[in-house]
C-alpha cells in the first residue's frame, strides 16, 4: 500500500489500557489559560519516567467553557487509578491553583468520580465555600488574586495509550517537516494527545536493554547510525525515523488520529516509509494496523 | 395522562395528606385510592370522601381543586410530578426526596421544610418558614430547589442546610437567618435582619439593599467565577420571563459588580450576602 508514493508496512501498532481523564482550565485571558495548561502538563511525555502522559488537547473559546472565559482542555493518562489520582492533585494544585486567573472544571460527563476540589480545597484553610450550581458541586477557594473556583471531581474513563506511527525518511529536516505536518493535523481530532515535545519523539525505544537496571533502550533497529552495524529496519535512503506517539480516550479517536497522521506525513516530499510499533502483539490488547486503518479512513 | 383527584368536598379541619403522592398512588387502582385513610383528629375518612379519582396509573398526579386546609401536600414524595390547582396548606412538600411538585397557586407555612431533593414551584406566594426548619429540628432544606413566584413570609430558609429557594417577589424579615449553607436568592425587597445568625451559605439580594448589621464585614467582590457559573445555570433553567432569567442575561451581557459581604461573625462567619443594589 502506498500513500502519495509513501510505502504504507503491513504492520500495526500496538497500545494498551490506560486511565484518562479532561480537565477544563478557563482564565481571563487565553494567554493565562495556556501557561496554566502547559504548565500542568509538562514533564508527562511518557508514564515511565514521568507518571502520567498528559497535553492540551484544544484552546477553547469562551461559548465552550463552563463560565464564559477562554480556557484550554488537558487529557491527563495514566496506567492506574491510583497513579492518575495523583498526578491530578499534584499537577492541578501546582500548575493551575498556582496559575494566575485560573479555574479549573471536570472535562467528561460520564465516568468514575476522580477528586479534584474534593482534596485541593483544604488550601482554603477553612475559608473554602462549597457550591451546588447545576448539580455539580464546585469549591470556592480564596486566594491572593481572589478565589480560585475548582468542580469537586472530574470523571475518569478508560482510554487507549501507547497508539503509534514511525516516520521514515531521507534525512532529519524531511522527518522532522512530516511529523510537523502530521500533528498539525492530529491535534484536529477531538480527544487525542501527542504527549512527546511538539507531539514528536525522536528516541523510540525497544523492552529491555544490556544493563540490567533498565526496562527498555535505545530502538537500535531504526537508528540509522547503527545501519550496518546490527540488524537494522532501515534501507537504503532511510537515514532519519521520527516517532508520534498517540493516547486518545477512545481507541477510535487513536485510528481516527492515526490516520489523518499518516496522510499529512506522506504529503511531504522525501518521506520513505511509514510504520509502526508493536511487540509482537502480546503485550497490549490494542492493534492499529496501519493499512487497515488507512483503507477504513479512505 | 396524569392520574386526577378532583376536590369533591372541603374538608371539616385540617387533615394530612402525607403520602398521597404520585409515586405511592402510581401501582394502586382508583378504587383502592379513594379507600385511602384520611385521619381527622379521632375520626378517619376515606380520600375519596374528599377528592373524585380519575386518570391513568401514571407517575403524575393532578389535584383539580384544592383547600389550604389539607396540609402536607407532597410530603415525602420520591418521584414523579404532582400538580395541584389551587392553595396549598401548610408544610406542602415536606421532607420531598425526589420528583416535582408545582402548585398554582400558594403555599402556607413551613412549605419545602425538610426538602431533601427534587423541586417545589409555587406560582403565588408562600407563608412563612419556606425551607426552614421545623422548631424540634436541626436543619432545614438538605438540598433541591424551591422557586417561589411572588412573595413569601418571614423566617424563609431559616437553618437552610443545603439547596436553593429563588424568590422572584419580596422576602418578609428573618430571610435566611441561621443559614448553615445553600443559597437564597430574592429578586424583590427583602425584610429586617436579613442572613441574621448564618454560619455558612449564601444570600444573594438582586434587588434589593442590604443594611449589613456590625456583625457582617465587607469584602472584595471576588466571586465572578462563581457568579458566571451562576447566571449560566439560571439562563438554562428558568425561561425567559422571569425575572430571575432577565436578571442573568443581563449579568451575562454587561457584567455585574455587587458588594460582598460576610458574616455573620457572631455565628460561624463563613455565610456571604451578595448586594446588587448596594
Amino acid at each position: 500500500m502506498r500513500i502519495d508514493g509513501v510505502l504504507i508496512d503491513d504492520t500495526f501498532a500496538e497500545a494498551f489500557g490506560m486511565r484518562a481523564t479532561r480537565l477544563i482550565v478557563t482564565a481571563q485571558n487565553a494567554t493565562w489559560a495556556r501557561n496554566a495548561g502547559i504548565a500542568a502538563t509538562g514533564f508527562a511525555t511518557s508514564v515511565i519516567g514521568c507518571g502520567c502522559e498528559a497535553g492540551i488537547e484544544r484552546e477553547l473559546s469562551p461559548a465552550e467553557t463552563p463560565d464564559g472565559r477562554p480556557g484550554v482542555a488537558l487529557l491527563l493518562f495514566s496506567m492506574s487509578t491510583k497513579e492518575l489520582t495523583k498526578q491530578l492533585e499534584r499537577r492541578v494544585g501546582q500548575c493551575i491553583l498556582t496559575c494566575p486567573t485560573t479555574a479549573v472544571f471536570g472535562g467528561i460527563a460520564e465516568g468514575d468520580a476522580l477528586p479534584l476540589g474534593k482534596t485541593l480545597r483544604y488550601f482554603g484553610d477553612g475559608f473554602q465555600i462549597s457550591k451546588l450550581v447545576g448539580g455539580r458541586r464546585y469549591w470556592r477557594i480564596p486566594v491572593m488574586d481572589g478565589e480560585f473556583l475548582c468542580e469537586e471531581s472530574t470523571a475518569m474513563v478508560k482510554a487507549v495509550g501507547g497508539g503509534n506511527f514511525l516516520i521514515v525518511a531521507e534525512s532529519p529536516a524531511i522527518a522532522l517537516a512530516s511529523a510537523e505536518a502530521a500533528i498539525v493535523e492530529m491535534r484536529k481530532v477531538e480527544g487525542v494527545i501527542m504527549p512527546f515535545p511538539g507531539g514528536v519523539v525522536r528516541s523510540g525505544s525497544k523492552v529491555g536493554s544490556k544493563y540490567k537496571a533498565l526496562g527498555a533502550s535505545t530502538n537500535d533497529a531504526f537508528c540509522p547510525s547503527l545501519r550496518g552495524r546490527v540488524k537494522s529496519e532501515l534501507g537504503d535512503g532511510e537515514n532519519c525515523v521520527m516517532e508520534i506517539v498517540i493516547d486518545g480516550l477512545t481507541a477510535d479517536q487513536v485510528a481516527q488520529a492515526t490516520a489523518v497522521g499518516v496522510r499529512a506525513a506522506c504529503k511531504v516530499p522525501g518521506v520513505r516509509r511509514i510504520t509502526a510499533g508493536n511487540y509482537g502483539g502480546k503485550l497490549g490488547p490494542f492493534h492499529f494496523h496501519l493499512r487497515k486503518i488507512l483503507g477504513d479512513a479512505a | 395522562m396524569s392520574r386526577i383527584l378532583k376536590l369533591r368536598q372541603a374538608p371539616p379541619g385540617r387533615i394530612s395528606l402525607a403520602g398521597i403522592t404520585p409515586d405511592r398512588l402510581a401501582p394502586l387502582p382508583a378504587n383502592e385510592i379513594e379507600r385511602l385513610p384520611l385521619i381527622w383528629g379521632k375520626q378517619t375518612f376515606a380520600l375519596g370522601d374528599f377528592f373524585t379519582v380519575s386518570g391513568d396509573a401514571e407517575l403524575a398526579l393532578t389535584f383539580e381543586g384544592f383547600d389550604p386546609r389539607f396540609s402536607d401536600a407532597g410530603a415525602a414524595m420520591a418521584a414523579g410530578e404532582c400538580h395541584i390547582e389551587g392553595d396549598a396548606g401548610d408544610f406542602a412538600g415536606r421532607d420531598m426526596r425526589g420528583g416535582r411538585l408545582v402548585v398554582n397557586g400558594s403555599v402556607g407555612r413551613f412549605a419545602a421544610s425538610g426538602l431533601a431533593d427534587g423541586e417545589l414551584l409555587v406560582s403565588g406566594n408562600a407563608g412563612d418558614y419556606l425551607g426552614a426548619a421545623l422548631p424540634w429540628l436541626a436543619g432545614g432544606m438538605r438540598g433541591g430547589r424551591v422557586v417561589v413566584r411572588g412573595n413569601v413570609g418571614a423566617r424563609c430558609g431559616d437553618k437552610l442546610r443545603r439547596g436553593e429557594i429563588f424568590i422572584e417577589g419580596d422576602a418578609g424579615d428573618f430571610c435566611a437567618t441561621r443559614m448553615v449553607a445553600g443559597s437564597v436568592i430574592v429578586a424583590g425587597r427583602v425584610g429586617a435582619h436579613g442572613g441574621y445568625a448564618m454560619r455558612r451559605g449564601s444570600l444573594l439580594l438582586l434587588n434589593a439593599p442590604f443594611a449589613a448589621p456590625p456583625t457582617f464585614a465587607e469584602t472584595v467582590m471576588c466571586a465572578d467565577g462563581y457568579l458566571n457559573l451562576v447566571w449560566r445555570d439560571w439562563l438554562a433553567r428558568f425561561d425567559k420571563a422571569s425575572p430571575l432569567a432577565a436578571f442573568a442575561a443581563r449579568a451575562v451581557a454587561n457584567g455585574t459588580t455587587p458588594r460582598r459581604w460576610m458574616g455573620d461573625v457572631a455565628a460561624d462567619g463563613r455565610g456571604e450576602v451578595f448586594g446588587f443594589a448596594g
